[in-house]
């Protein structure tokens, strides 16, 4: 079964092929520290714009991040969770892209 | 206990080795019984555990359980009561095949009382099964959740929204050891570069980064691998670039292992990383 994580997007298969269950975890969000007209303020990485100048960044944890391991609960207790709105089931995704076969055919 | 010498019933004194002065029986009482703890990774594994017990009486007797522990590593008990007598033999292995060795970990102890008030008198065998390889007392060799091969499988993690990294997190209740792993970035037309590192840390604190090796360019796809005790190879002629990870590193839940990509765009997309790790249980939870 193919998963779409609702909160950060990412894409997952429970149970793996081997029949191990796999524990979304949603990843954390790049702080950045930029240099914007004079002042030095913090943003996601994503609203970086042109002519920030990007100083630092830091990881930061999703304010509603998902994390399915659930140390010492049942599984249907994960499943608990994921019926609660946390995760949908998708259509298997297409084979990942293959990387051109040299450098030069990339231009 | 001591076994008195003129005991009348031939079979107890053969059984027990009284004339020969062999065997190697564990005497138990009513009070006392055998409690299984079991972890498993895996889904749908039944552990059987199995043996013979000669009664005060002289009357021998088999017994046979099973137990199936969940696939979330987290401990199961199960407890057999066997009365007053002597625990000849003892074996544990999976009810059928197909899980390899290292998918579940079992201990049989000797335990007396109740909730609350319960006693470990003795640990008799603990280690890994499967339906071929058990574990058998007496002559247990015991072995650690940590020790030996583990278990070897291939983990295809979660394929991030565009924009993020690639970041893995070790399950509850399992110890990694990351032998190889690869991802696939595409970046977008943005015009700048990028430089991919990967980076190990606990949740908080990161202790291990590797060297960015090469510019990334827009509008590229570019394999990355990361193995352990691997050579770093910046290579001219291939789009494939190898990483090294520490060697022999052993990962605790909770820990990570991620991409730290400088540069990355929102519009550039990682493919979910497929890694080949060896797993152990952690035998962490309270049972």
């Amino acid at each position: 079964m193919f998963l779409e994580c609702l909160e950060c997007g990412g894409r997952y298969q429970d149970p793996q092929p081997d029949g191990l269950r796999y524990y979304h975890v949603c990843a954390p969000i790049v702080i950045v520290t930029v240099e914007r007209a004079g002042a030095r303020i913090e943003i996601p990485r994503r609203e970086l714009a042109a002519g920030d100048k990007p100083i630092g960044f830091r990881l930061a944890p999703r304010s509603n991040g998902r994390n399915e391991n659930s140390p010492r609960e049942w599984d249907n207790e994960r499943k608990r969770r994921r019926k609660a709105g946390g995760a949908v089931e998708i259509d298997p995704p297409a084979p990942a892209l293959e990387p051109f076969a040299s450098a030069s055919e990339a231009r | 206990m001591t076994i008195p010498s003129n005991e009348p019933n031939p079979i107890t004194r053969k059984v027990l080795g009284i004339d020969t002065g062999a065997g190697q029986p564990f005497y138990m009482t009513g009070e006392d019984r055998l409690r299984i703890v079991t972890a498993a990774s895996v889904a749908g594994i039944t552990v059987r555990i199995a043996g013979r017990f000669l009664t005060i009486g002289g009357e021998l007797t088999v017994f046979e359980e099973e137990q199936t522990p969940g696939a979330a590593r987290v401990p199961v008990t199960r407890e057999i009561s066997l009365g007053d007598g002597w625990l000849l033999n003892l074996e544990v292995f999976h009810a059928t095949t197909g899980a390899q060795l290292g998918a579940t970990y079992s201990s049989v102890r000797v335990v007396r009382g109740g909730l609350g008030a319960l006693r470990e008198l003795a640990a008799l065998i603990q280690g890994f099964c499967n339906f071929h390889n058990r574990m058998i007392w007496p002559n247990a060799q015991n072995t650690r959740s940590t020790e030996g091969e583990g278990l070897y499988r291939v983990v295809t993690g979660t394929n991030p929204a565009a924009g993020v990294e690639v970041i893995e997190t070790v399950p509850a209740g399992a110890i990694w050891r990351p032998v190889s792993l690869q991802a696939i970035l595409v970046t977008d037309a943005t015009v700048i570069n990028r430089a991919v590192r990967f980076a190990l840390d606990d949740g908080a604190s990161e202790y291990y980064r590797s060297p960015g090796l090469a510019n990334h360019p827009a509008s590229t796809t570019v394999t990355y691998s990361a193995a352990s005790n691997a050579t770093i190879v910046v290579a001219g002629i291939d789009t494939t670039l190898l990483h090294a990870l520490p060697q022999d590193l052993r990962m605790l839940a909770g820990h990570r292992i991620r991409t730290a990509t400088a540069n990355l765009q929102a519009g550039d997309n990682w493919s979910a990383p497929v890694m080949l790790i060896q797993e152990w249980l952690a035998m962490d939870g309270t049972v």
